[in-house]
């Protein structure tokens, strides 16, 4: 009998993690809240006092809030219809649709946005034809534009969350209100949105967090509608930003405005805890007369519209550029433009970046679910709660953070792929180490201790026994993880060089070098690597099973 | 599945390993043709400059073509690895990371700017300083571009609106409201040469009241960006009316053809500052870097980027076909005074700009 609790595997494999987020996590935060507070060796909330005083700094907040929250609904207006259509009817074509909806938001919204201001821009294709057409006065700039580049992005997140939640829906439960006399719309609302409400909150956040600190898309078509990432930016690398004062101040309200948002969610999420086991999954039925016709429509005019800028830009790479300017005719001159500027160089960092990160947050991952589910003790809670941290950082906070803490000798790795990996895997593990968990909870803790009682050891146990189990859930998981890695821009961008460029990256830096065919190519070669990696997944993984 | 899934997954990052290791194979030799001019004589030699040598630099793609072309002749076996950015971000970036590794910063810095860059450069008197039209007082900045602003005009933008432009005071116009860019001063070099151009023309005394309440009235007119290729690309694109930019490369631009842009010179005047180029404190190719610098300071050089377009700082370089100097009206500027106050008018200019927007 043990008096003292030995440092058994599992001990010191939280240790590790607690020393991991302490260095790479709690030291960059706490040197960023340093940052803003202290100038000049003193003491001052001035920055805060000044961020407050004008409202071109404070109505910041307010735009990428509106914003936000608007494609936030509109993503779900667009979304939760979509999916319903898609897992309760045989539509023709679903799964190209599927794999399109996935592929349209596989590419970094700013690109979107690039493409969407060729169309619809002042000059754009679109709008020249329109007002030809004689419709004139729709401009993809400010505030509407933003929202609908956004929108087209990012529905297709709950698309995928939704489809999980109706999946797990027990048709019984349907059947049921429908003999109590609730039928079609109104049981859609009354019963169908009830039992999947959880699920609804969870992508409406998700999706409010992707908008609030997207950088690319409102640096873009911003004008006149300026963000909150997008100040912080400006404030970093604008000259009077010497010393990263006010922007860290600024990025300490962004962190305390996510957090009450966070708070609300959790707050709103946990008036609806209930368990469902879908013994009687839902049938799926063959549409009818008018409404097939409508449901196809609806289905693939979203499609089509969220997949237009990706094709567009892949066919403007091909188009003779002579760097600004776009001249009639075709040529390959951007791709070798590109290859000139470090495209090899940008493709193979992404791919490292992307798998690596990707094995740090799934080893992670899997390590913190299994603390938190099995062993849930003060340590294991604290891991959690640090661990979801981040989810409340926006990119650029995180990135700035990283850059005040590790450019200064003894740690001085910025401007190495090292820093840009520990960002993403910051940025990205608590969506992992959420459905790890998920997946976690489902597994009865009896098949272990069988295990156990027949002599295997505890860690022999995990990784012969459970992490199997768990692998399915958290393999599915990993696809749209590493998606969201390679589209990743707002933490990249403060903290890239040369040397560490990615393919979003150069598109980017192309983009704002004025040498638009070599950002198309960049774009279309991002566009190639997804859909490589999209189909060699598919292989592996069932079409249904995809998931966050 | 899980095994094929882990080979996979190593076979990709193995690929990726190759594709990075390889790319540094790929360099930017835009131009490696044996040299078909004598070798100039004040250049190093071949075998001294090698290795690689980074360039934060402001110039854009055309001029960056022009500069490599020329440096792949005389320095075949040094490669050179361009970073391409706004002063303010390059700044930053020199600053904010000690393994940024730049050699040299090209572009950007004007004789006014003083002392604000030197924590990040290194003096360096170039051989060729002599055959120079402009020189550094302090040693760090060497000349090899005499900056003049204009406007850029979409004549069809222009057209639709019923507009016509010809200085500061038509920017006013109500019609144009939205339909203006400018690039911020505190990112942009470009942006703060236009700031001092706007002051000197527009008031009765340099960075006076009156200069300042013509600025709040063109503010209510504009977008502004970072990056001052935005202000002539936009422009061309037609997404905007005017833009507020400096000559050399959107008359480059409009030169190799094709552009939809023009270029109009402010009737009010305008100002002409050298700006140049410097050596980075602690640069790991320091051979490189002077050979770089003597490069921007040569005839040589400056005679080529003025066939494409550009106004020269060394004596012996022949002028482009821009229009000549005395024509444009030029203001006087105290670069003492400016230096001494830079952060002060940016500030101005950030309270203001927040104050109207």
């Amino acid at each position: 009998m043990q008096a003292r609790k030995k440092l058994d595997f599992w001990n010191s494999c939280a240790l590790i993690i607690l020393l991991l987020f302490g260095i790479f996590l709690v030291y960059p935060m706490f040197g960023l809240l340093k940052e803003s507070v202290y100038v000049n060796g003193s003491f001052s909330m001035d920055a805060f006092s000044r961020f407050f005083h004008k409202s071109y700094y404070y109505s910041t907040i307010f735009n990428s809030f509106k914003i936000a929250f608007s494609v936030m609904v509109f993503s779900l207006l667009l979304g939760i219809p979509f999916s319903y259509f898609y897992t309760f009817y045989d539509l023709k074509g679903r799964k190209i649709l599927f794999v399109l909806c996935l592929l349209s938001t596989m590419s970094a919204p700013f690109i979107g946005a690039y493409a969407w201001v060729l169309l619809l821009g002042n000059n754009g294709l679109l709008t020249n034809i329109l007002k030809a057409m004689g419709i004139s006065g729709i401009s993809i700039y400010g505030f509407g534009g933003i929202v609908f580049v956004q929108t087209l992005k990012l529905f297709p997140l709950v698309v995928i969350y939704m489809n999980g939640a109706f999946r797990d829906i027990d048709s019984s439960l349907m059947e049921a209100a429908e003999s109590m006399g609730c039928k079609g719309i109104q049981r859609f609302f009354r019963v169908l949105m009830t039992l999947t409400m959880p699920t609804i909150l969870a992508a409406a956040l998700l999706v409010f967090m992707r908008s609030f600190a997207d950088f690319g898309t409102p640096l873009l078509i911003g004008r006149g509608c300026m963000t909150f990432p997008v100040l912080i930016y400006n404030e970093y690398l604008g000259e009077n930003g010497a010393d990263y004062h006010f922007a860290a101040a600024i990025s300490v309200i962004a962190v305390l405005v996510t957090g009450i948002i966070f708070l609300i969610q959790k707050l709103a999420t946990s008036k609806f805890k209930f368990t469902m086991s879908a013994m009687h999954p839902i049938q799926i039925k063959k549409p009818a007369g008018a409404t097939s016709v409508l449901m196809h429509f609806f289905c693939y005019l979203v499609i089509a519209i969220s997949m237009l800028p990706q094709v567009y830009i892949i066919y403007m790479s091909f188009r003779k550029y002579n760097n600004s300017i776009l001249l009639p005719g075709y040529s390959m001159v951007n791709y070798e433009k590109a290859l000139q500027k470090n495209l090899f160089r940008a493709t193979g960092n992404t791919l490292v970046i992307s798998f690596v990160t990707l094995a740090i947050i799934v080893v992670l991952a899997v390590f913190i679910a299994y603390l938190v589910v099995r062993k849930g003790n003060f340590i294991s809670h604290l891991i959690d709660t640090i661990s979801m941290m981040p989810y409340i950082m926006p990119g650029a906070v995180v990135g700035i953070a990283l850059v005040i803490a590790f450019s200064k000798k003894p740690f001085c790795i910025a401007g190495t792929l090292l820093i840009m990996i520990i960002a993403l895997a910051i940025r990205r593990l608590p969506f992992t180490s959420r459905s790890a968990t998920a997946t976690m909870m489902k597994i009865s803790p009896s098949i272990e201790e069988a295990a156990i009682s027949l002599g295997a050891s505890k860690l022999a146990a995990f990784s012969k026994i459970t992490v199997p189990m768990m692998s399915s859930g958290v393999i599915s998981g990993a696809v749209l993880s590493w998606v969201s890695i390679i589209t990743e821009m707002s933490s990249g961008v403060i903290l890239y060089n040369n040397k560490t460029i990615t393919l979003t990256l150069g598109t980017y830096v192309a983009i704002n070098n004025g040498v638009y065919g070599v950002a198309a190519a960049f774009a279309s070669v991002t566009t190639l690597l997804t859909v490589i990696c999209l189909v060699i997944y598919l292989k592996f993984t069932k079409l249904e099973d995809v998931q966050m | 599945m899980k095994r094929v899934l882990m080979m996979f997954l190593v076979l990709a990052m193995a690929c990726g390993c190759i594709f990075a290791n390889g790319a540094k194979e790929t360099t930017t030799t835009t131009a490696p043709a044996a040299a078909t001019a004598a070798r100039p004589s004040w250049a190093k030699g071949v075998d001294e400059v090698t290795g690689t040598l980074t360039v934060y630099t402001t110039m854009e793609e055309t001029q960056q073509d022009i500069l490599l072309g020329l440096w792949n002749q005389i320095y075949p076996k040094c490669k050179v690895e361009i970073v391409a950015d706004s002063v303010g971000t390059l700044a930053t970036k020199i600053r904010s990371d000690a393994t940024s590794g730049a050699d040299v910063v090209i572009g950007g810095m004007f004789a006014a700017d003083g002392t604000k860059y030197h924590d990040i450069l290194q003096p360096y008197t170039s051989t060729l300083d002599k055959e120079q039209g402009f020189h550094d007082p302090s040693g760090y900045y060497t000349f090899y571009d005499v900056q003049v602003m204009c406007l850029v005009v979409n004549p069809n933008v222009l057209k639709d609106l019923g507009v016509t432009v010809a200085g500061y005071a038509d920017l006013l116009n109500p019609k144009l409201k939205g339909k203006i860019i400018i690039a911020d001063p505190s990112a942009s070099s470009s942006g703060y040469r236009q700031l001092q151009t706007v002051l000197a023309t527009m008031g009765d005394k340099f960075d006076d009241q009156k200069g300042w309440d013509y600025i709040k009235k063109l503010m209510a007119n504009c977008y502004s960006t970072n990056s001052s290729k935005d202000v002539y690309n936009l422009v061309n694109e037609g997404e905007y009316a005017v833009g507020l930019s400096y000559e050399s490369t959107p008359a480059g631009i409009i030169r190799l053809g094709g552009a939809t842009m023009q270029i109009v010179y402010m009737k009010e005047g305008n100002t002409a500052m050298p700006g140049g180029a410097a050596i980075a404190k602690g640069a790991p190719n320091l051979t490189a870097a002077q050979a770089m610098i003597d490069l921007l300071a040569s005839s040589d050089f400056q005679n080529k980027r003025a066939e494409l377009s550009g106004r020269g700082s060394n004596k012996n370089c022949k002028s482009s076909d821009l229009p000549a100097s005395d024509t444009l009206g030029l203001v006087d500027l105290d670069y003492n005074y400016l230096s001494a106050n830079k952060d002060k008018m940016l500030d101005h200019w950030n309270s203001l700009w927040a104050e109207v927007k």
